[in-house]
């Protein structure tokens, strides 16, 4: 295995609900209590991103995994828990702290009609990046080097004094995905980068993305909720479920045995052009909002096999025999 | 290594954004004709001192005997085009003059309100939190106040304390500041609801992803999104500040006599609207009304054509 | 006699003196009952085609030519009176985004009630009783205490069910659903799509689902047409289009999906992209993009022939058919 470039232990994000001054205060017992609603996003995350990887969070709403993304990049700070950088701490520095590890980290975004300033240029959303923190360079340097990432990414260098709304979702994408590749980074967050876009155009930009993988021996933490782009795309996949990991294995282990009731009911619920025939397996519920810290397992109110053990304690990450790790009490106790 | 196949850009929307403003201004013949007003109106008090027959400061200017004189379409007397006010005052000379200063008034009067205006915004909808509070709580105390009340309290004090000699050399540049300073709540609030909404725009976690600072990512992010809704209170507001202006004249509170603003002159001349002399306060009106409809009408033009919907996608 | 028929529509967009068109001489036929999927990419003109059955296209979009027909009557013709009896009464539709359709300030089921009383002289009791029995029929748990929440305190699905509920009172022939499950997660994704399937079926409504997604499509439609460039390029059996694709465009589309490459490999993507409505290439609008394009192709518009038991407009694959029915027609010496 290679050298684990980012650790996350116990990562712990509670957002502190929007509730005017007046309704935090409740009359409870004949005393007036100051209760303030949080929402839990992330309730203990441990995972581990080798160099060279390529690691799919997979989820539904409100599983964390954009807080995850987000957490790890500097965007919030974490409640509790720790992320290491090749044994760097990272996730209490400031600003200035962090700014050598700004450029070996860099995100992609969801949404490409957001992503890119809709009043710069492309040519200015490259440069400022390239500019800041290569100070050295000279203007010359700078535009070839500017140029040479558009080639690069499939736009025509001609284009770079034209505004985002005259491209297309996908060459959005693509200039999103050259600006953060412009600061040279090891890790790369993609949050969602696909789903915005059609099936022909996703298929570009995957291309690309695996391109500049093995051109630059880039690691990606990819959060999607497609699973077919999953299986073909990703070396390990990590579950979540209302802020916990339920389920980390290889890609094939994942789609071949999943083990988690909730990766089961994920996987049948695809809509998959070949296997007409199955059913998907019928949920209870909704996902609910993680707005009370959990006790006992996070899935407990949709799963078909809780018991009392999953009321109550919440299971750990433990190792299986095909080096899979799942937190479950029911696959513990063997009773899947 | 693999080859990348160049892509063909195509553009969804032809040109840029400006082109399409300005197409869709030509188009609009409204709106050219009250830009066409302003740019007149700009330019003739700009020129005011090569324009005007007489010269403002010329001691013959003021001579009671040319006093009253009609239009000269009526009094067929063609030193006065536009005739003359009760000191003998040529009205064409003073309304170019008194242009100009309700025009530099306005302008600078509002300049003032949207650099304070939009650096609170900025500075509030940005950090969000107890310095968000403070200031809209600022803006709240400063919007309670009725703005004349606090212009004319604030001049009549002014004018007691200091004498009505020393206000009245520095009287444009009180003005200047009593209307810029008191407006600016509306900028700063518009801007800060501006940049409540991209603040989550993915765009600006781009900027903190690369590290880039707070202060740039304001200024030189932010900022630019904001600008089509300041863009129009801005025209509206200088027409408003010109009318402020003209009230707190017409109160005597404003210009002095010496150096009249369209606003002076409509007050002065008001005592002889029905007395014969009906040019002394109908034409300066005139010129007035006439300016402030122009600037609304650019203003409600750019309200519809800036409309981001427009051109998102 | 089919239900819902549409003839060589035209519709276009008068952009300043341009006149752009999203639409080209589109035809299908819907039975009672049948479910069918419009298939294709953003600006292939599937929303287009949608709001147009029900006339809901506004300027600078209009109408140009071409009919659309419920049972015998016309629909392009009518005027606004006309054709409020017909949205909602006989055509739903159904969007999106529930958030844009439904009041974010009145709790749904004052907005179910009214759409009943609406229609119909009832109480406001005999009105709450009859949405709560729908919103059951729709799945949502304890219907009486969700009857009094507003939009906003619902999940994406629970929203999209209120939606269908709201849809199902007024008893509609034919259902428009465009991207119904788009913005919603997989396991909500399934449950609303077997929903509007048993809802079909035990209601006997017909089904229009517009969708990008073919895996959605697979599932409930039985017949498929594959929109590119505004124009139907494929239609045929749903499992036939996806098992034995014929025009390029579709088979470009599946074999982009990354179901049909082994993992790690680079995906097969489509050169180029979806023509815009101002550039739209002469001939084949797909020509540009297609591996097999000829000369042909790019100055002359194919026809919608059938090929099998599909129909295609392709150039390929029309000769290939024509070659095919030369040699079956050989005398037997």
């Amino acid at each position: 295995m290679n050298q684990p470039l980012i650790q996350i232990n116990n990562l712990e994000k509670a957002f502190a609900s929007n509730d005017s001054w007046l309704k935090q205060w409740r009359f409870q017992n004949g005393k007036f209590r100051h209760h303030k609603d949080n929402v839990h996003a992330l309730n203990g995350v441990d995972l581990t991103i080798y160099q060279g990887e390529t690691l799919c969070i997979v989820g539904e709403t409100g599983c964390g995994k954009s807080t995850l993304a987000r957490t790890i990049m500097g965007l919030t700070t974490p409640t509790s828990g720790e992320i290491y950088y090749l044994d760097q701490r990272i996730d209490h520095l400031n600003n200035k702290q962090r700014m050598p590890f700004r450029r070996r980290m860099q995100m992609v975004f969801q949404n490409p009609y957001a992503s890119l300033n809709p009043r710069m240029t492309i040519y200015q959303t490259l440069n400022e990046p390239i500019a800041f923190h290569n100070p050295q360079l000279t203007r010359t340097d700078i535009d070839e080097k500017i140029n040479v990432l558009l080639e690069s990414v499939g736009i025509s260098a001609s284009s770079s004094d034209r505004y985002p709304h005259e491209f297309s979702g996908g060459q959005r994408q693509r200039i999103s995905l050259a600006r953060a590749l412009s600061v040279e980074p090891d890790f790369i967050v993609a949050d969602e980068p696909l789903s915005a876009l059609d099936v022909s155009v996703q298929a570009q930009v995957l291309n690309l993305m695996m391109d500049k993988q093995e051109e630059h021996n880039l690691s990606y933490l990819f959060i999607t909720h497609d699973l077919a782009v999953v299986e073909h795309f990703a070396t390990r996949v990590a579950v979540m479920y209302l802020g916990r990991i339920c389920e980390l294995a290889s890609t094939n282990d994942l789609f071949n045995s999943p083990k988690h009731p909730y990766t089961r009911a994920l996987l049948s619920a695809i809509p998959r052009l070949d296997s007409n025939a199955t059913q998907p397996i019928k949920l209870i519920g909704e996902v609910p909002t993680p707005i009370e810290k959990p006790i006992g397992c996070v899935f407990q109110a949709r799963c078909p096999y809780a018991n009392q053990r999953c009321y109550e304690e919440s299971p750990i990450m433990l190792l299986q025999s095909d080096a899979t790790s799942v937190a479950c009490h029911a696959v513990e106790e063997e009773r899947i | 290594m693999r080859e990348i196949k160049k892509d063909l850009i195509h553009h969804p929307v032809p040109g840029s954004r400006w082109s399409h403003i300005w197409s869709g201004f030509i188009g609009d013949k409204l709106a050219v004709f009250a830009l066409f007003i302003f740019i007149f109106y700009c330019l003739v008090s700009f020129l005011a001192p090569l324009l005007a027959p007489f010269d403002l400061n010329d001691p013959a200017f003021i001579d009671l005997i040319n006093a009253e004189i009609a239009p000269s379409w009526i009094s067929q007397d063609y030193r006065f085009l536009l005739g003359t006010d009760a000191q003998g005052r040529d009205l064409l000379s003073i309304i170019l003059y008194g242009t100009r200063l309700s025009l530099t008034i306005g302008l600078c009067a509002v300049a003032i309100q949207a650099t304070l205006g939009i650096c609170i915004g900025l500075i509030a909808g940005y950090s969000g939190g107890r310095i968000d509070n403070f200031l809209m709580r600022c803006a709240d105390i400063q919007l309670s106040f009725s703005n004349m009340m606090v212009a004319i309290v604030f001049l009549a004090i002014f004018q007691s304390i200091f004498g009505i000699a020393m206000y009245q050399q520095l009287a444009m540049v009180i003005l200047i500041l009593v209307i810029g300073l008191s407006e600016w709540p509306l900028f700063a609030r518009t801007v800060r609801a501006s940049v409540l909404a991209e603040k989550q725009q993915e765009y600006v976690d781009a900027a903190r992803v690369m590290g880039i600072s707070s202060k740039r990512i304001m200024f030189r992010h932010i900022l630019p999104n904001t600008l089509s809704p300041i863009l129009v209170i801005f025209t509206v507001q200088i027409a408003n500040a010109i009318v402020t202006e003209a009230a707190l004249s017409f109160l005597g509170l404003g210009m002095p006599v010496t150096e009249p603003s369209l606003g002076s002159l409509i007050s002065d001349g008001f005592t002889y609207m029905f007395s014969g002399s009906w040019w002394i306060c109908v034409i300066p009106s005139a010129t007035l009304i006439i300016l402030i409809l122009a600037m609304n009408m650019l203003g409600d033009w750019l309200r519809d054509h800036l409309n981001p919907k427009v051109y998102k996608d | 006699m089919n239900l819902l028929s549409v003839n060589n529509l035209h519709v276009s967009f008068q952009i300043k003196k341009q006149e752009l068109a999203a639409l080209i001489d589109v035809s299908f036929t819907l039975n009672r009952g049948e479910r069918i999927a419009i298939v294709g990419e953003s600006g292939a003109g599937k929303s287009i085609l949608g709001f147009s059955i029900v006339n809901l296209i506004s300027k600078p979009g209009f109408i140009k030519s071409g009919s659309v027909k419920l049972e015998r009557k016309e629909l392009t013709t009518m005027n606004l009176r006309q054709l409020q009896e017909v949205r909602g009464k006989r055509i739903a539709m159904i969007f999106q985004d529930p958030m844009m359709t439904l009041n974010p300030v009145i709790s749904i089921g004052d907005q179910l009630v009214e759409t009943i009383r609406s229609h119909t002289k009832i109480t406001y009791k005999d009105a709450r009783n009859i949405a709560i029995k729908k919103l059951q029929h729709v799945q949502i748990s304890s219907p009486e205490k969700r009857f009094d929440q507003y939009p906003h305190e619902l999940s994406g699905g629970m929203r999209q069910r209120v939606i269908i509920a709201s849809v199902l009172l007024l008893n509609p022939d034919v259902i428009i659903a465009d991207e119904p499950t788009t913005a919603l997660d997989v396991t909500i994704q399934a449950e609303i799509l077997q929903l509007l399937l048993d809802i079909c079926h035990d209601n006997g409504v017909a089904l229009v689902l517009i969708s990008h997604d073919l895996g959605v499509v697979s599932k409930v439609a039985e017949r498929t047409l594959v929109m590119y460039a505004g124009r139907i390029v494929e239609e045929g059996p749903t499992l036939e289009i996806i098992n034995d694709p014929q025009h390029p465009y579709t088979q470009g589309l599946l074999n982009a999906l990354p179901q049909m490459t082994l993992p790690g490999q680079r995906l097969n993507q489509i050169q180029g992209s979806m023509p815009s409505l101002t550039e739209r290439p002469t001939g084949c609008a797909f020509h540009p993009r297609c591996p097999y394009a000829t000369d042909k192709c790019q100055q002359e518009q194919p026809n919608f022939i059938h090929s099998g038991v599909s129909s295609v407009s392709c150039f390929l694959v029309e000769d290939m058919v024509n070659e095919f029915a030369d040699q079956s027609v050989e005398p037997h010496e």
